[in-house]
């Protein structure tokens, strides 16, 4: 099954086949937002199988006119959304501390990607999203602008506060050194 | 190129094709610190985000999900809440992946507390259910009771007694419970044979000596005193019975 059209035909018509062909075609993106969004791997697998099922649900509401991943995208950042403000209600995870890096030991020293992570967190929920999907998901600003419902030059700016108050957390973190080397 | 101009350049540059390397550095940031620093800061970014982009772990969720869509509960309407730690959960799913039992315990927890609330909630709307039939009750209760202490608050409502009211002395008796009225009207002949009229009454409660307005009665018709539970001044009685109880004594003695 090489088109999406194909695929979700095979999915309506309970193809076990296509519908896991579909899961695997679509995880690493749909999993992959939900990871950097949650920062906590198995609330990540949860909200990414569920995102699924939901598409499931409604893939007959999909538009065929229009690209499949940015349509699945919304479903899953819709509830990566609701996952996070349940989130807030009941606290965190208990193992949640052990998934992130102790965010105030300034002693471990840490890799760029796990700093990155963790300035992610820091972010407002909306530049968090325009920057997982932009730089992850690979999706245009356009796409991103119709997977949150905002305008496009909303999702510029957001994209670009995001990126300065990411790079601000590097140099506070202090993964940034001082400038040192010469430039030519 | 100013530093607007430059920050500018360099988040389309960012979200483009990604920064250049240092060794293709803008010319203005060679000569403005401020903007060196920016770019140093988006270019340490910019490899991070690459570092970061290639460490999402994998995952395989197909199973889990084609297997939740074979369960009832994964056909619920568009909107329901799905469960996932009863479902075929893609977490519960990889048996290998470590803190599985943390992980079913904290699910554990949450359902927990979830009873835990609906038990509170359910004691909750069991008390408030207790106090208002409690409340209705009392009302119930009090209504009747209520009532009488309105009527004896308030002698003038009360209706005379039938003996002793002489516009309905002639109907049929409908109470016949009551005492035999014959023993007491003679009484009451007899007293106002000995002492004759009472010069005033006033309402219980007051000392008589500083009349109010309106509340203050004077008669020398006793039967209107009692009648309406009035109050003979100056002769240190409680009520128009008392005062007829002892006329009814003064009567006896006078006629021995």
């Amino acid at each position: 099954v090489s088109d999406d059209g194909e695929l979700v035909r095979g999915c309506l018509a309970g193809d076990e086949k296509s519908l896991c062909e579909f899961v695997r075609r679509f995880q690493t993106a749909v999993f992959g937002l939900c990871f950097r969004m949650l920062s906590h791997r198995e609330d990540a697998e949860d909200v990414a199988q569920e995102s699924f099922l939901r598409a499931f649900r409604n893939l007959h509401r999909w538009d065929a006119a229009r690209p499949l991943l940015p349509w699945l995208l919304t479903i899953a950042a819709n509830r990566c959304r609701s996952w996070l403000a349940r989130r807030v209600e009941r606290g965190l995870p208990a193992d949640f501390a052990d998934e992130i890096p102790d965010r105030r030991s300034r002693q471990t020293r840490l890799d760029l990607a796990e700093e990155l992570q963790l300035g992610l967190e820091m972010l407002r929920e909306e530049y968090r999203a325009c920057f997982v999907l932009f730089h992850f998901n690979e999706l245009t600003l356009s796409e991103i602008a119709s997977v949150t419902g905002h305008a496009e030059g909303t999702i510029k700016t957001w994209l670009h506060r995001a990126r300065k108050e990411l790079a601000e957390h590097l140099q506070r973190r202090a993964v940034v050194p001082s400038i040192s080397h010469e430039l030519h | 190129m100013n530093c607007i101009d430059f920050e500018r350049h360099l988040n389309d540059l960012f979200g483009a094709a990604g920064l250049p390397h240092a060794a293709e550095t803008p010319s203005h940031a060679t000569q403005c610190p401020r903007c060196r620093e920016t770019w140093e800061r988006f270019r340490l970014l910019h490899e991070a985000t690459d570092l970061w982009r290639k460490q999402t772990p994998e995952v395989d969720l197909s199973r889990a999900v084609v297997r939740s869509l074979s369960l009832p509960q994964s056909r619920l309407a568009p909107g329901d809440k799905i469960d996932s730690h009863s479902s075929g959960s893609a977490a519960r799913d990889a048996r290998a992946r470590p803190r599985a039992a943390e992980r079913a315990a904290r699910g554990g927890l949450r359902e927990d507390f979830s009873l835990r609330r609906r038990t509170l909630l359910a004691t909750l709307a069991a008390a408030a259910l207790l106090f208002a039939l409690g409340l209705a009750w009392q009302f119930w209760r009090n209504e009747p009771a209520g009532g009488q202490m309105a009527r004896r608050a308030d002698p003038i409502a009360d209706p005379a007694p039938r003996e002793l009211d002489p516009q309905r002395a002639g109907l049929p008796d409908a109470e016949p419970d009551l005492p035999d009225p014959a023993p007491y009207r003679d009484l009451v002949q007899q007293a106002t044979g000995a002492l004759g009229d009472v010069a005033a009454f006033v309402m219980p409660g007051s000392n008589g000596s500083m009349p109010r307005g309106g509340e203050e009665r004077t008669s020398a018709d006793w039967i209107d005193g009692l009648q309406h539970q009035l109050r003979p001044i100056g002769r240190s009685l409680e009520d128009a019975f008392d005062f007829l109880w002892q006329a009814g004594e003064s009567a006896d003695r006078t006629r021995t």
